[in-house]
């Protein structure tokens, strides 16, 4: 960027040193603090500096990387905190109760200044040096700092040639500040760090849910001891192609990302080809990229959170992080152990954009449990614990065990979803716990000991028709109990007759819960399913029951009647043969019917070894792996 | 120190009196005498030992005695010695004729000044200089060089032109009118027309206050001694010239609009002063108000013996805003006029026939009885049976004191005889129908005014801190044309709906804007060197597409660098297109006296052409806002006509309040013009297309 040569000339009556420039602070004042990297590290240190002088000077701030000496305990008269989010850096202070924390949707923070709600007496931000018309970039950070410097009253600018110039909605007149203060030193940086093993695992699922050409946002904040898990969502979706990018922040995994390829921006609805942001941490090598790079579009957090901009974006996926769920869906994202831990952000904005887009996907991710072994899943969230995401708009939880779909379900639905996901050690407790909630119905009580999910890899199997339709197999899971009623009800009599030899089959819920709760050792089960609006469809099922006595396994199946002479069950029944080869189950044995021909056909084709023999009508087969 | 010694002194010392009597020290002297005041009067005068009967002392400090008020027939040279020996005898007030002070140029000005800061030293209140002093018929007091003594009456005149003071004298002996005092105020070093006007609120013996000003010192203080004088008793002024301070350069329309009589009319409408056009209505409204109880409504009653002179009347009542009650003929249920023999009834108006007086006093009477009349007209003109004199008493004594009726006598040449009586018995009577209805008007007006609701100003929640940091920073670098883009800024902070948009220094900015924002697109020039952007092509609206926001950006650069190649460009402002709907001007200019005037107007021809505006003082009231668009004359347009619907008024009310409190709140703001102020249906919320405003240039360090 070719900036004004003679800028310190030209402007020469607003320029002042750090310490004549910070002298302007009064006692009582607000100050705002720059964002992130663009923290004004030669302000904040003046001002620190001044601290005996001042009292009651309350720092508004959103985060800042820098490591906020003003937060120190020494200062406590001179500085107040207050934070829209908690970084690091003042979490402590919030958490003794020194400093406040204002709990408040990103969207909303310029409203605030905007309005005249929040009065800023001061602004301490950073920017580029004036290029030939008088403008300056407030580079790597635009978010809030565009409406705190377009309010406050008196605006300090630390005017510094190593800030990157950002393109979009960054630029600021000269003349809409009141005093610079220049200064040639580095940015702050952030190193990332290589993912926790937990986020790749969530990650992956999540990158099941971000097809090619679907624009994404990567939630801020940590979890304790496990990090960013979007970090590692970002790094999972170097396979795709043609994604697009609209999120707050803008980190070095993006760029990563950006060079990989995956990103075109070619396929999103508004500010196609450009990533959208507010604003960026990371190292100089991210910062170098980003400067006067018209791949970017730095946007203040008024256009960039706004739902109604999210929302229209079609196929929006959102990635955000929670720290606690409640079984009924709700999402604790800004308290851990009863403590404020990081903020609401713009987890809010996000997830409901994504959630109205069309085509969009609202994802909290979330690990099973703390690394002590706490479950972050509960039947109830913890005291001091504070709702982000309410349970009306939580859509899709991911952890390391798997994805559950909330939208529109039942409590009780949910509740079995989420108990899947959670982690296996927890999971008959959480059972427990639900039924004494009265989350579900009592009579799972007998389901209990039963609850069992299955190891997802090995069981899983697609199989694609002659008409180019791919089926899905996968174990069976508690949360098909629904789908499962579905089926039942919806098979033919011929059909039923066939599977149960009866002709006045019943299915109570307790058969219908005998379908679904299976331990997948001795009892195996899956289904064949479709994906439909409501989630799976199921079209097929296959099951086999160990009797260890003999190490040979009872199998059976059923599949829907439009669904059938497809080729289905002899898909099925050698997807079940591998399945029970590696248990080490020595064969199959099964009952059908003499009219049920077609299932005669599979046994006696299979290639296997078969032995049958007939009784009463019932055909009694006998086959050997 | 209050002025009540002035008016009501216990002893007059006249410096200055002199034996010859063509000097104003004989005048005042045998003007005291001749009047009958029954207070001690001191000549003072070194050189004679006595005057017209009375001791004349060499000072006042030998007469030995405390004076309350000292006339100082005196030039201005001797004027200031005499105050240092006026302390030393108590003096409560002087009466300063001479002239050479302000009215002369700037040396006069500092004398006068320093005459002032003496007085005001010595704790004694000044009358003038240049001054005719006053009369006071309650305590048979003339202290002026005016003329002889008025009728006693509860009419208070005062002027600041002492030759119009003894106009008024004389108009009032020709009108048989009373008065209470008379009062040439002259160059009010001191005691001003606010302090009168303070003063005659509370005097008892004032019941009318009539006044002629040619300036105001403060109009603070004027509207505020105003109001409280027009809450006790009606005041009525007459105002010539223009300040200089009012003729400055502007650019906007409303200042443009406005000149300073301007501002007076609205400080006049807002402390309730009913404003006089002409010398003579100054009169005219004092007879009536002086005689007559205030209208409770606006429907008003004509009797006349003749068509043509009774539809002259009606025609002016309707003129005036008025309503004509209607007659028989028109009416299903007619003002039953008792013991009448009703000729001829005709259209709206009641003529009679030739009846005589008692019939007329009848048909007052029966007409004062029924509720759907407030006030009643009457119309003479002469016919066989008139008798004018006696029908005028006749009236007079049917008239009960609770509705006004005034008589219009048409060239009824021996009433003149008798109007002294027609006077004394209380019925104000005028030479044409519409100085009558004037009268009625006013009379009207100032009854509304005083059954105003409370004033009670809406307070909006805005953003102040962030038009103080606009205007501020505007002032520190001396930019003090505030152009679209800030001062929809500012507007914006203070609750003001503006289209989204932003300013884009490239063609590809402006594309990704429009973009964001949605098409269509309005694209403007944004340079502080100009400011009309459309007659240089810089504006093009309804842009549709990326392609034409490309193309127009560029042209428009182009254009206006060709134009204009000295014009610094910053970009383009590019933003959605404002709705469709009624455009109006709403906006303000500063008057130095009165402070921010607020003004409405509908866009167009009905400005431009037609200067159909009105304006209101800040700060203004929802109720205040409305009257403003109900008085201009295309208010009809606001509400709707063939078949279109109305726009929302109260929207456009509100937003006169904004600018009301934006510009009470900020002194800085010079001048304001939101043109044009879009307004569309109910409920859609009104949209500034453009704005501008002209701020002060910071004070210079001392």
């Amino acid at each position: 960027m070719d900036y004004d040569a003679n800028w310190k000339e030209t402007y020469k009556d607003m320029i002042k040193t750090p310490k004549r420039a910070l002298s302007q602070l009064q006692s009582g004042h607000r100050v705002f603090l720059g964002t992130g990297c663009g923290e004004p590290t030669v302000l904040v240190e003046a001002m620190t500096k001044i601290a005996g002088n001042i009292a009651d000077v309350e720092i508004v701030e959103l985060l800042t990387k820098g490591n906020a000496p003003y937060a120190e305990k020494k200062f406590a008269s001179c500085f107040k905190i207050n934070s829209f989010f908690i970084g690091h850096n003042v979490r402590e202070v919030i958490q003794e109760g020194r400093g406040d924390y204002t709990p408040v949707l990103m969207s909303d923070i310029p409203r605030l200044f905007n309005s005249g709600q929040l009065p800023l007496d001061v602004a301490l931000i950073q920017v580029t040096p004036p290029d030939s018309r008088g403008k300056m970039s407030l580079g790597v950070s635009v978010d809030i700092v565009k409406s705190a410097a377009e309010n406050a009253s008196l605006v300090i600018a630390q005017v510094n040639p190593q800030m990157p110039w950002t393109r979009g909605d960054s630029l600021i007149d000269v003349y809409d500040l009141d005093i610079l203060v220049p200064a040639d030193v580095p940015l702050l940086e952030r190193e990332s760090k290589p993912p926790h093993a937990i986020s790749v695992k969530i990650a992956e699922f999540v990158a099941g849910l971000v097809p090619s050409g679907s624009t994404v946002e990567f939630g801020l904040g940590r979890i304790p001891k496990v990090g960013r898990i979007p970090q590692a969502v970002i790094n999972a979706l170097k396979g795709k192609h043609d994604l697009g990018i609209h999120t707050e922040l803008i980190t070095d995994a993006i760029m990563d990302l950006i060079k990989s390829g995956a990103v075109s921006g070619n396929r999103k609805s508004t500010d196609r080809g450009k990533v959208v942001t507010s604003f960026c941490m990371g190292t100089k090598e991210l910062y170098d990229f980003i400067d006067d790079n018209p791949l970017f579009s730095f946007r203040p957090t008024e256009y960039v959170n706004d739902s109604n901009v999210i929302g229209k974006q079609n196929r929006m996926v959102s990635i955000n992080m929670a720290l606690e769920i409640d079984l009924t869906g709700q999402v604790c994202s800004d308290s851990e152990d009863g403590f404020f831990y990081s903020g609401v952000g713009g987890q809010v904005d996000f997830n409901r954009g994504a959630a109205r887009s069309e085509g969009g996907r609202a994802i909290i991710t979330i690990p099973s449990t703390t690394t002590d072994g706490k479950s972050r899943i509960n039947a109830h969230l913890s005291r001091g614990a504070g709702v982000v995401v309410s349970r009306a708009t939580v859509h899709y939880v991911v952890s390391e065990y798997g994805v559950a779909y909330l939208h529109g379900k039942s409590v009780q639905d949910r509740t079995l979803a989420l108990i899947s996901i959670a982690h296996p050690d927890h999971r008959e407790q959480l059972l427990k716990d639900a039924i004494k909630a009265k989350f579900i119905r009592q009579d799972f009580v007998e389901v209990e000991g039963k609850f069992v999910v299955a190891p997802q890899d090995m069981m899983k199997a697609t199989y694609l028709l002659d008409t180019g339709t791919k089926l899905y197999f996968r174990p069976i899971h508690p949360t098909d109990e629904p789908l499962m009623r579905d089926l039942l009800y919806d098979l033919s009599k011929e059909t039923l007759y066939y599977r149960f030899m009866s002709h006045n089959q019943h299915f109570g819920q307790r058969e219908i819960q005998n379908f679904v709760y299976v331990d997948h050792r001795k009892d195996v089960a899956i289904v064949g399913t479709l994906p439909e609006a409501h989630g799976d469809d199921i079209v097929a099922v296959g099951r086999y029951y160990l009797d260890e006595r003999s190490n040979r396994a009872e199998v059976a199946f059923v599949i829907r009647d439009e669904w059938q002479n497809k080729g289905l069950g002899t898909f099925m029944f050698k997807h079940l043969i591998t399945l029970a080869k590696a248990s080490g189950i020595a064969g199959f044995t099964a009952e059908v019917l003499r009219d049920n021909k077609r299932m005669q056909a599979i046994f006696n084709h299979s290639g296997y070894k078969v032995q049958s023999s007939v009784e009463e009508g019932v055909y009694s087969f006998r086959i050997e792996f | 120190m209050s002025i009540d010694k002035l008016f009501n002194p216990e002893s007059i010392a006249v410096v200055g009196a002199s034996r010859t009597e063509d000097k104003i020290g004989h005048t005042i002297l045998n003007n005291l005498i001749q009047g009958g005041y029954e207070g001690e009067i001191i000549p003072v005068n070194p050189a004679v030992n006595e005057l017209l009967g009375l001791t004349c002392y060499p000072s006042l400090v030998e007469y030995g005695k405390d004076v309350d008020l000292v006339i100082m027939a005196l030039p201005s040279a001797q004027v200031k010695a005499v105050i240092d020996e006026c302390a030393r005898v108590n003096v409560k007030a002087v009466i300063v004729t001479a002239i050479g002070y302000c009215e002369t140029g700037r040396e006069g000005a500092v004398l006068e000044q320093e005459l002032a800061e003496l007085c005001r030293r010595r704790d004694i209140r000044l009358l003038g200089p240049n001054c005719l002093g006053f009369m006071n018929t309650a305590n048979n007091l003339n202290a002026s060089f005016v003329g002889d003594m008025p009728v006693p009456g509860g009419i208070t005149a005062f002027s600041q032109s002492g030759v119009l003071c003894s106009v008024m004298l004389e108009m009032t002996k020709e009108k048989h009118l009373g008065l209470s005092k008379l009062i040439s105020v002259g160059n009010k070093a001191d005691i001003t027309g606010v302090d009168i006007l303070a003063y005659l609120a509370k005097d008892e013996q004032t019941k009318v206050i009539v006044g002629y000003l040619e300036d105001i010192v403060s109009g603070k203080n004027f509207i505020k001694a105003a109001e409280d004088a027009a809450n006790k008793k009606p005041v009525i002024l007459l105002k010539s010239g223009t300040t200089q301070a009012g003729v400055k350069a502007t650019i906007s329309h409303t200042g443009i609009l406005a000149s300073a009589d301007t501002a007076y009319g609205a400080a006049f409408k807002r402390s309730g002063v009913i404003r006089a056009a002409t010398f003579e209505s100054l009169f005219d409204y004092a007879a009536a108000l002086s005689m007559q109880p205030l209208p409770k409504g606006n429907n008003v009653f004509i009797i006349t013996n003749a068509g043509g002179p009774g539809i002259m009347a009606a025609d002016s009542v309707e003129e005036a805003g008025m309503n004509v009650v209607e007659g028989e003929a028109k009416s299903s249920n007619p003002i039953p006029l008792q013991g009448v023999s009703q000729t001829n009834a005709g259209n709206p108006i009641q003529v009679l026939g030739d009846i005589d007086p008692t019939g007329y006093g009848n048909a007052v009477k029966s007409a004062l009885g029924d509720p759907r009349v407030d006030s009643i007209l009457v119309v003479l003109t002469p016919r066989t049976m008139a008798k004018p004199a006696e029908t005028a008493k006749a009236i007079a004594t049917s008239m009960d004191g609770v509705k006004p009726v005034l008589a219009v006598f048409m060239g009824c040449r021996n009433i003149t005889l008798s109007r002294k009586e027609i006077i004394e018995a209380g019925l104000p009577c005028y030479d044409s129908p519409e100085r009558a209805v004037e009268s009625l008007k006013g009379m009207g007006e100032y009854a509304a005014w005083k059954q105003r609701p409370p004033r009670s100003v809406t307070r909006f929640k805005v953003n102040r801190r962030r038009v103080e940091r606009i205007l501020s920073r505007r002032q520190r670098t001396g930019m003090l044309q505030l152009g679209e883009v800030k001062g929809k800024d500012v507007l914006g902070a203070y609750g003001f709906h503006v289209p989204e948009g932003a300013l884009a220094s490239s063609d590809e900015e402006a594309v990704e804007i429009a973009e964001r924002i949605g098409f269509p697109v309005a694209m403007k020039i944004v340079s502080p060197d100009i400011v009309h952007k459309s007659d240089l092509g810089g504006v093009f609206l309804n842009v549709s597409n990326p392609e034409a926001v490309e193309d127009y950006y560029d042209l428009m650069t182009l254009k206006i660098h060709k134009k204009v190649p000295e014009a610094r460009i910053h970009g383009v402002y590019v933003e959605k297109m404002a709705m469709k709907g009624l455009e109006v001007i709403i906006g303000m200019t500063r008057d130095p006296q009165f402070g921010p005037m607020l003004m409405f107007g509908l866009g167009g021809i009905f400005v431009e052409v037609m200067k159909d505006v009105t304006f209101h003082l800040a700060p203004i009231t929802e109720q205040e806002a409305i009257q403003m668009l109900k008085s201009t004359k295309s208010y009809a347009m606001l509400q709707g006509r063939r078949g279109q619907d109305g726009v929302d008024i109260a929207a456009i009310a509100s937003g006169l309040q904004r600018i009301s409190q934006l510009t009470t709140d900020f002194p800085q703001i010079l001048e304001l013009d939101i043109n044009p102020f879009i307004v569309g249906d109910f409920g859609s919320e009104p949209v500034v297309a453009d704005a501008r405003m002209t701020l002060a240039p910071l004070p210079e360090k001392q």
